[in-house]
């Protein structure tokens, strides 16, 4: 039995042995973190509410131009860009959620690819919106150009009633994804490979601020990615005076999936982690925090705000790129998620 | 001193490792990742000297079928020598096609393969049987070389990181921690503390605890005990179960013997069939016997290559593979490059995507020698796009081992300047903090 009292001589070694350093307190862990629970609290009270809000706002935005298409006057079209820019907001808390059946569907590309061809809009009007290389004539994008770029909405309106329907398709499946049968798969997959829910969602969530928040709403029209600003690749550049609104929709989108309770800032504070003495929950939140405040004193519109002074704009990317090192290596790493679909062996 | 023995632990030793081997392939295809990680990529990262090994597009499968097939006939015993040679070469040449998917364990069986093709193991089971059909010799060399790696396993566990702060393993077992009724003690600070000590202790002892004979019983139960254990709680693939048969080595002639006679037993036919083949008394060729001495003396000391380096190991991973260092580093990262043309005013910030596979991305972001070689590759590709004189900039964090992630590569070098001679540690930033040990 001697490999025994090696190791029990080894275990009582520990504890004389052990001064903890930064980092390496005892948080107490006496509170069980609910895996599932948390599951559920994103199902049933963020991503459910959020798609059902966008539904409810799509409709109106159809019943708008339904009333628009019978009888097209300013009232009228007034009452379908009000609509308009309901729906484009709310599709902003549910951008971030794309995925499970909204992969099959495509419901991003065909919602929200910018920026439109406008040329192919206007004149392919008997364009497959079904193919992906169509993707760039239809959604939001096109319906900003369609009722802000155009010297007469009035002659679009079919156009225009039309392309809201197609955005509407692929809503109530979506919707039906995280109700019934589906809401309690995906609950009570709360395991930790690369394919249960917390890693496919938290994945899901980083790919969409790393590439449609940091990059496409900011990094992209600011010229991070080209040689220089590239003022029309702007979310909403017709409406001039939108895309501001959308990009802080979609970072407060982020912001409050990151800190509802039960949720990552509370997983991470649950299982200590800190960084350089400071929980890294708090320092995401400052992150948040940061970008917003870099977001503040930009134009409306960010096709301006990029041709007038583009230096504010490249400090939100930066802002937003902190954050991305933050949530991509610090919080994957210490919430182990995998950021490979398929798992693999390691040593 | 007594030379001549039965050659009944090398036959049982050759029907468990191909036996394992030919699992391992069958694994491997099963779940589809010969295509995943050898068809589908377009760019392979290389292993210096090694460029020229890539994989063979559809013709990677019947390298597998190769390797596979020639483990079976190392099982059996059908040809045997030729059948190690073949597997070898062929699983050697799979493990060299991208170092992506290099693991330790891989590398373990790479280097027993080669140390087999020198040692003849006698086919069928019928040598089991005589008392002098092997020569000690070659027994030991296998007891050496499954005891250099436990114990090298566990000398790289002296590190300030592991024993004094419980890493990796207080970033791993807290995500163990939804497992019924233990789950909850995986987020315990002492848990953490428990499994780093008793797994150096284990790997440092294993191996004189199975060569005493007194102590190999025990020794043999907290091998299974303590692999069963890491097959549980890591995603570690068909290792635990090489090693547990590997281990089996250190057992004497009759546990052989009794292993080989309820192997009969179940394969009546195949054991008398080959029951004719007759050898006798097994002299050991010379120059097989150097072979197997340069073979383990290269196994003892190239793992201590990272001492005529100043680099800081965990940092740089210079030096860092083949060298036993199981599961001791955590790492997560990120790289996002930039190529401008020095030439023109073309540049462009690279989706890594569009080139590699997740897995491909996620090895090469905390890997120096990964990042440097994309960056290589990057040149080339921009140069055949247009880029006069592409200069290749990469922004990279990296966090290891629950510290705070921090900025890599220094974002201010051209990686084009770099060769693959040159340390890392004058092309990245400093790690700024020390890890004492091994």
């Amino acid at each position: 039995m001697k490999p025994l009292h090696l190791i029990l001589f080894a275990f009582s070694l520990t504890f004389l042995a052990c001064d903890p350093q930064a980092g390496d307190d005892d948080p107490d862990l006496t509170d069980n973190f609910d895996r599932e629970a948390m599951l559920a609290h994103w199902a049933d009270n963020v991503i459910g509410p959020a798609v059902r809000r966008y539904d409810v706002a799509l409709a109106d935005l159809d019943m708008a131009t339904t009333v628009y298409q019978a009888n097209p006057n300013d009232e009228h079209l007034d009452s379908v860009r009000v609509r308009f820019e309901r729906a484009y907001l709310a599709w902003q808390r549910v951008d971030l959620f794309a995925f499970r059946g909204a992969e099959d569907s495509q419901l991003r590309e065909r919602t929200n690819t910018y920026p439109t061809d406008t040329a192919r809009l206007l004149t392919e009007s008997d364009a497959n919106l079904e193919l992906p290389s169509n993707f760039d004539v239809q959604g939001f994008p096109a319906l900003d150009f369609l009722l802000y770029g155009t010297p007469d909405p009035e002659t679009h309106k079919d156009r225009i009633a039309e392309l809201v329907k197609r955005i509407q398709d692929p809503v109530t499946p979506f919707l039906l994804s995280w109700e019934g049968n589906s809401r309690d798969s995906y609950v009570e997959n709360s395991g930790s490979s690369a394919n249960a829910s917390v890693d496919r969602t938290v994945n899901h969530f980083i790919f969409y601020y790393e590439k449609y928040l940091r990059a496409g709403k900011v990094g992209i029209p600011a010229g991070v990615f080209s040689s220089d600003p590239m003022p029309m690749l702007a979310e909403a550049p017709y409406h001039g005076e939108l895309s501001k609104s959308l990009f802080l929709e979609a970072l407060a989108a982020s912001e409050d999936f990151f800190t509802t309770s039960p949720g990552l800032a509370e997983y991470l504070d649950v299982l200590g982690v800190e960084r350089d003495g400071q929980p890294l929950s708090a320092r995401i939140k400052a992150g948040f925090a940061d970008a917003r405040a870099a977001a503040s004193g930009l134009d409306a519109d960010f096709a301006t705000q990029v041709e007038d002074d583009n230096t504010e704009m490249l400090q939100l990317y930066d802002a937003l790129q902190r954050n991305v090192i933050l949530l991509k290596v610090d919080m994957l790493q210490a919430l182990n998620i995998s950021v490979d679909y398929v798992d693999a062996d390691g040593d | 001193m007594r030379t001549e023995t039965s050659a009944a632990p090398l036959i049982v030793f050759r029907i468990g490792f191909g036996l394992m081997m030919l699992l391992s392939i069958i694994r491997f295809w099963a779940y589809g990742w010969i295509y995943k990680l050898y068809i589908f990529p377009d760019f392979f990262f290389s292993y210096r000297y090694f460029e020229w090994v890539k994989p063979l597009g559809e013709w990677t499968y019947a390298l597998f079928a190769v390797a596979g097939l020639s483990a079976f006939c190392v099982m059996i015993g059908y040809r045997y020598r030729i059948a190690i040679l073949v597997f070898f070469l062929s699983f050697t040449y799979i493990e060299l096609m991208d170092k992506t998917t290099y693991l330790n364990h891989y590398y373990f069986v790479s280097l027993l393969a080669f140390l087999l093709v020198f040692i003849p193991i006698p086919a069928g089971l019928g040598a089991a049987e005589r008392r002098k059909s092997a020569n000690t010799f070659y027994r030991n060399a296998l007891r050496i070389f499954v005891g250099v790696v436990y114990f090298y396993a566990g000398l790289a566990k002296l590190n300030s990181d592991w024993l004094l702060h419980a890493q990796p393993l207080a970033t791993w077992l807290p995500g163990r921690d939804h497992f019924p009724l233990v789950g909850p003690l995986f987020r315990e600070r002492w848990v953490h503390f428990a499994f780093a000590w008793a797994g150096a202790i284990y790997d440092l002892a294993i191996p004189f605890l199975l060569w005493w004979r007194r102590s190999r019983p025990v020794a043999f139960v907290l091998v299974v005990v303590f692999h069963v254990m890491t097959w549980v709680l890591f995603p570690i693939g068909m290792f635990p179960w090489i090693m547990i048969v590997s281990a089996l080595i250190f057992f004497d002639d009759d546990a052989h013997r009794s292993i080989v006679a309820s192997l009969r037993a179940v394969l009546p036919r195949f054991g008398t069939r080959t029951k004719t083949r007759r050898t006798g008394p097994y002299r050991a060729p010379a120059l097989a016997q150097a072979a197997i001495v340069a073979v383990l003396a290269y196994h003892l000391l190239f793992p201590f290559r990272h001492l005529l380096q100043q680099d800081e190991l965990f940092w740089t991973e210079n030096g860092f593979r083949f060298s036993w260092r199981v599961m001791l580093i955590e790492k997560a990262g990120m790289a996002t490059f930039r190529v401008e043309d020095r030439a023109g005013d073309q540049r462009i910030t690279v989706n890594n995507r569009e080139f590699l596979s997740t897995f491909q991305e996620k090895q090469m972001s905390t890997q120096p020698d990964f990042l440097l070689e994309f960056g290589h590759f990057l040149a080339d590709h921009y140069r055949a796009q247009g880029f006069t004189e592409p200069a290749v900039y990469v922004e990279s964090y990296v966090a290891l081992n629950g510290r705070m992630s921090r900025a890599y590569v220094d974002p201010t070098v051209d990686l084009t300047t770099i060769s693959p001679d040159d340390p890392p540690r004058t092309w990245l930033l400093p790690f700024e903090e020390d890890i004492y040990g091994f």
